[in-house]
C-alpha cells in the first residue's frame, strides 16, 4: 500500500477526496474531447488535473498512483496528437486507467482487492503506446508535460528514430560482415549516443530526496546523515519518474521505520546520529542505486507473524521460512504496511508498486537486513532503453535471432507462401549452414497474417529497445541480456505477404 | 429460477443463463453508450443473484461480441468493484471467454484482468460464429 505513513491521515484522507473529484472531471473532459464538444479550456483543464495529480500522489507517497499517472498523461499527450481521433479500444484503456487510479485511491491497507496487478495494466498502456506512431513531439502549451519536453526535448523523436533506424541498418551490415571490429565500434558508439539524447541528470533529483529525508527526520525528532556517492550520472527521462519513486519511498522508509531515536541509538552502543547512505553506480548497461541505512532493520520475527496472520504462509511454513523468504515478502502486493507498522519496525510502505514499476522497465531491486545493524535497498534499472515484451523467433541462419512483439499472435501453420526473414533480408550467406529445424509459423493480429519460416521454437523475452525507430519501420534492434536481435513489424516489413481475414 | 433481464436492443443482445449451478452471460453483437444503461442494470442483477446463489463464479461469454466501448466497460469495472469490495469468503470470480483475434478483446479483457487478478480470469476460444 503506497501511503504515507509519516503524513498526517487527515492529508491523506485529503488527497483522497479530492482526487476523487479530481478524476471525474478528468474524465468528463476526456469523454468530451473524443466526442468532438471539448474546448481548448477544458483540454488546458484536463492536462492540469492530471499533472496535478501525478504530483499531490508523490507528495502523499502513492507510488502506484504516480506510476499510473505517468501513464494516463503519456496516453492523453499521444492523444492529443491526434486531436483526440482515437481507437475505441483506446477510449476503454485510457477509461480504465482513470478507473485503475480511482480504485487505487480508495483502497485501504489490508483489504482484499483480488491483486492488484500494476505492472500488468502499465504493460497494456505501454503496448497501446509503443503501437502508435509518434508523428511529432509538439511543445506542450499545457505545460503539463513541460519538464519531459524541456529535459528531454533537445533531439525530436522523429530524428531519434531515424539514427534509431540508422543503427538498424548499420547491425545489419555488422552481421553480414562476420563481426567486423570497427564497424562493431561504431554501432555501439552510435546505440550509447542514442541512448545519452534522452537522458537526464539523476544528481538533482538525489539531492531533493536526501533533503526531504533530513526535513522528514527532524520532524519524527531524529538525528540523520544523508551521504550521497557516485558519478554525476544521466538517466533516460522514462526511468526518472520510477526512480524517483523508489527514492521517496526507501529513503522515508529508511528514517521514519530503519533510523531509531537518538536515545534508542545510545542505549544499542550505536552514535546518536544515524546514517543513510545513497550510492549510484553506472554499469555498462545499468544504473545501481543502493539505500544504506544503520538503523534498526527489519523485525522478521513480527513479519513471519503477520504472514501467518494474513495466510500468506501456513504455520508450518512461517515457522520454518528463512529471514530472506519473510524479507521478500515485503514486495508483496496486499502485505499491509498500515498493519505491519503498529506491530514492526518494518518497511514495506509501496514496495509492491516500487517493484512493479522497476521491474516494467526491465530493472530489478532487492532488500536486505539485519537487525539492529540496518538495512540496504538496492535497485537496478537499465539505462536509456524502452523494455517490451516480444515474442523471440530463432532464425534459420545461425547467429540471427528475430522477434515481434506480442501483440502480434503467433500460430503453427503448414504452408508453402511463408517467406523467410533471413533471406528477405539478405543474411543468408553463401555456403553457411542452415538451421535443421524449421517451422512455418503465422503472425496475426486485427484481421492481417503474415506466414513466414524460422528455425526453431518460439518462446517470450522482455527485450530492451536499444535503438528505438518509428512504428513505420519495419525493423529495429532489440536485446535481451546481451542478445540482440531483429525486431519485425511484420505489416511495415513484409506489406506484400499480408493476408487479410 | 434467476431473475436477470435479457437485453435485445440496440444493436446488442444479452442473455443470463443458470444450468447446473452455473451462472453465465453472453453477450453478442455491439454495446454503445444506448446500452449502458441496459448493462449496469444487468450487472447489477447479476450481481445480487451472484451472491444469493452462493456461485463461486460467473461466466461472461464475449466471444460473439463485436464491441463494447468504453462507458459500457466501466459497468464490468463497477462490478468488478463491487465484488472486490464483498468479504473475501463472499468474492465469486468472473470467468471471460473472449476471441484473441479480436484485439479489442484482448486487450481491454487483459487490462480488466489487472484490477483484480485473483478474481478475473480470461479463456481464450474461437468465435461460435454467429453474431
Amino acid at each position: 500500500m503506497a501511503v504515507a505513513e509519516a503524513l498526517p491521515l487527515s492529508i491523506v484522507a485529503q488527497f483522497r477526496a479530492t482526487t476523487i473529484e479530481r478524476l471525474g472531471r478528468i474524465e468528463s473532459a476526456w469523454g468530451a474531447l473524443t466526442q468532438r464538444v471539448g474546448t481548448a479550456e477544458g483540454e488546458s483543464e484536463l492536462f492540469h488535473d492530471v499533472h496535478t495529480l501525478k504530483g499531490e500522489a508523490r507528495l502523499v507517497g502513492f507510488a502506484d498512483v504516480v506510476l499510473i499517472t505517468q501513464r494516463l498523461e503519456d496516453l492523453l499527450v499521444a492523444a492529443r496528437r491526434r486531436r483526440y481521433r482515437v481507437t475505441e479500444d483506446v477510449d476503454v484503456l485510457v477509461t480504465m486507467a482513470i478507473q485503475f487510479i480511482r480504485m487505487l485511491v480508495r483502497k485501504r491497507a489490508g483489504a482484499s482487492q483480488g491483486g492488484i496487478d500494476i505492472n500488468g495494466f502499465l504493460k497494456q498502456i505501454d503496448d497501446v503506446l509503443a503501437e502508435w506512431p509518434r508523428q511529432s513531439e509538439t511543445p506542450d502549451a499545457s505545460g503539463a508535460t513541460g519538464a519531459r519536453a524541456g529535459e528531454g526535448g533537445k533531439v525530436s523523436v522523429a530524428v531519434r528514430q531515424r539514427l534509431g533506424g540508422a543503427a538498424t541498418q548499420m547491425f545489419l551490415e555488422l552481421i553480414m560482415s562476420d563481426e567486423r571490429p570497427r564497424l562493431r565500434r561504431a554501432w555501439e558508439i552510435l546505440v550509447g549516443e542514442l541512448a545519452q539524447l534522452d537522458a537526464v541528470p539523476l544528481m538533482p533529483l538525489v539531492r531533493r530526496h536526501a533533503l526531504s529525508a533530513k526535513e522528514v527526520a527532524a520532524e519524527l525528532g531524529k538525528e540523520v546523515d544523508v551521504v550521497i556517492e557516485g558519478p554525476d550520472a544521466k538517466v533516460g527521462i522514462e526511468v526518472l519518474d520510477t526512480i524517483h519513486a523508489a527514492l521517496l519511498h526507501t529513503l522515508r522508509n529508511a528514517v521514519d521505520h530503519g533510523i531509531e531515536a537518538p536515545h534508542v541509538r545510545a542505549a544499542h552502543g550505536k552514535p546518536r546520529r544515524g546514517q543513510i547512505l545513497v550510492n549510484i553506480r553506472i554499469d555498462a548497461d545499468a544504473i545501481v542505486v543502493t539505500i544504506e541505512d544503520d538503523g534498526g532493520g527489519i523485525d522478521t520475527e513480527a513479519l513471519r507473524r503477520r504472514a501467518e496472520t494474513l495466510g500468506l504462509l501456513s504455520p508450518e511454513d512461517a515457522s520454518a521460512a528463512p529471514d530472506s523468504t519473510l524479507i521478500d515478502l515485503a514486495f508483496a502486493p496486499g502485505f499491509s504496511v498500515r498493519e505491519a507498522a503498529t506491530t514492526i519496525s518494518g518497511r514495506g510502505i509501496g514496495l509492491d508498486a516500487v517493484r512493479a514499476g522497476i521491474e516494467r522497465l526491465g530493472g530489478t531491486i532487492s532488500l536486505e537486513s539485519k537487525r539492529n545493524v540496518g538495512a540496504n535497498v538496492s535497485f537496478q534499472l537499465p539505462q536509456s532503453r524502452r523494455v517490451i515484451d516480444v515474442h523471440r523467433l530463432p532464425s534459420t541462419q545461425p547467429g540471427v535471432t528475430f522477434a515481434v512483439p506480442t501483440t502480434w499472435m503467433v500460430r503453427a501453420e503448414r504452408g508453402d507462401d511463408s517467406i523467410d526473414p533471413a533471406i528477405a533480408l539478405g543474411l543468408r550467406r553463401a555456403g553457411a549452414s542452415v538451421s535443421a529445424t524449421l517451422a512455418h509459423i503465422v503472425l496475426a493480429r486485427d484481421g492481417e497474417e503474415y506466414p513466414i519460416v524460422i528455425g526453431g521454437s518460439v518462446t517470450r523475452v522482455a527485450a530492451v529497445r536499444i535503438c528505438p525507430t518509428s512504428p513505420d519501420d519495419g525493423l529495429e534492434v532489440v536485446s535481451v541480456d546481451d542478445e540482440k536481435m531483429l525486431l519485425i513489424r511484420p505489416d511495415a516489413f513484409f506489406p506484400s505477404l499480408r493476408r487479410s481475414l | 429460477m434467476i431473475d436477470i433481464p435479457n437485453i435485445d436492443a440496440n444493436d446488442l443482445r444479452a442473455a443470463p443463463n443458470y444450468v447446473d449451478g452455473q451462472l453465465s452471460l453472453s453477450f453478442a453483437g455491439s454495446a454503445d453508450s444506448r446500452s449502458q444503461g441496459a448493462i449496469e442494470t444487468m450487472l447489477g442483477r447479476v450481481h445480487t443473484e451472484a451472491m444469493r446463489l452462493g456461485v463461486p463464479e460467473v461466466a461472461v461469454d464475449f466471444r460473439d461480441c463485436d464491441f463494447v466501448n468504453s462507458s459500457c466497460f466501466k459497468a464490468f469495472i463497477v462490478w468488478l468493484e463491487q465484488i472486490q469490495e464483498l468479504d473475501s469468503e463472499q468474492q465469486y470470480r468472473l470467468r471471460f471467454f473472449s476471441d484473441d483475434t479480436k484485439a479489442w478483446q484482448r486487450r481491454s479483457l487483459q487490462a480488466l484482468s489487472c484490477f483484480a487478478i485473483e478474481l478475473v480470469h480470461i479463456e481464450s476460444k474461437p468465435s461460435r460464429g454467429g453474431s
